[in-house]
């Protein structure tokens, strides 16, 4: 297959000539399209490739060894905090908020850590929900 | 014929090569998600550690104009007991002495 042939003229039959197109030209007009059809091709593989070879996989590289250095170190950090510091965190805000309703100025300065640790401050509501993903400091409840 | 074969064969290689790109795209989103809750949640842990610090900084501090916090705070060693002769503690809270 020949693919330099055909463009040099899709308009010009090979023959010229008026009237109903005959099948040497249809011939030469399918011939053409299949050459384009294949340096499109040509090209979209080439495009592919290279955003493979090029991007997706060096990004995939980094992303994928940045996680397995993460994972352990996050996950060994999240469990301490649970088991250590999460309990006392719980008790300590609620002991402040119980010191809080007898002595009201203390109220400005705990209002101030609402926004971080209001999930500790409404035990008597219902249970924390803390480390929540893309939850790190909503706006607290009123 | 012959060329028929050819296209047939380029479109099918075209074809494992989208394949393979939604494949590694796929993955790599998943990763990141991943990632970014990971790191949501360390910084989640970060900043509540930071901000009960800094309460019980406030609260120390508070024991200075009011002292009826002073139990509260050396139940929880931030403060610590008047004839105890512990160093002065640091400033988070501990466990509570039972």
């Amino acid at each position: 297959m020949d693919l330099s042939k055909p463009e040099d003229g899709l308009s010009q039959s090979p023959r010229g000539g008026g009237g109903a197109p005959t099948v040497e030209q249809l011939q030469y007009h399918f011939e053409g399209l299949r050459g384009l059809f294949l340096y499109t091709l040509f090209a979209l593989i080439a495009l592919t490739v290279t955003l493979d070879l090029c991007f997706l996989r060096k990004q995939m590289i980094f992303v994928r060894t940045q996680l397995d250095d993460q994972r352990p170190k996050v996950g060994k950090l999240v469990a301490e905090y649970r088991k250590g510091t999460e309990p006392l965190v719980k008790s300590f805000t609620a002991s402040l908020q119980s010191f809080t309703a007898s002595n009201h100025d203390f109220q400005v300065i705990l209002d101030k850590y609402r926004p971080i640790l209001w999930p500790y401050m409404i035990t008597a509501l219902s249970e924390p929900t803390p480390l929540m993903p893309g939850k790190t400091s909503p706006v607290p409840p009123k | 014929m012959k060329s028929n074969l050819f296209c047939t064969l380029t479109l099918g290689l075209f074809l494992v090569c989208a394949l393979y790109t939604v494949w590694l795209s796929v993955r790599y989103f998943f990763s990141v998600q991943e990632l970014q809750q990971l790191q949501s949640q360390y910084v989640t842990v970060e900043q509540t550690r930071n901000a009960i610090q800094s309460l019980a900084n406030e609260a120390l501090e508070y024991s200075k104009k009011n002292p009826r916090i002073d139990p509260l705070l050396q139940q929880f060693e931030i403060k610590p007991k008047p004839g105890g002769t512990n160093a002065p503690a640091p400033v988070s809270p501990k466990a509570p002495a039972k």
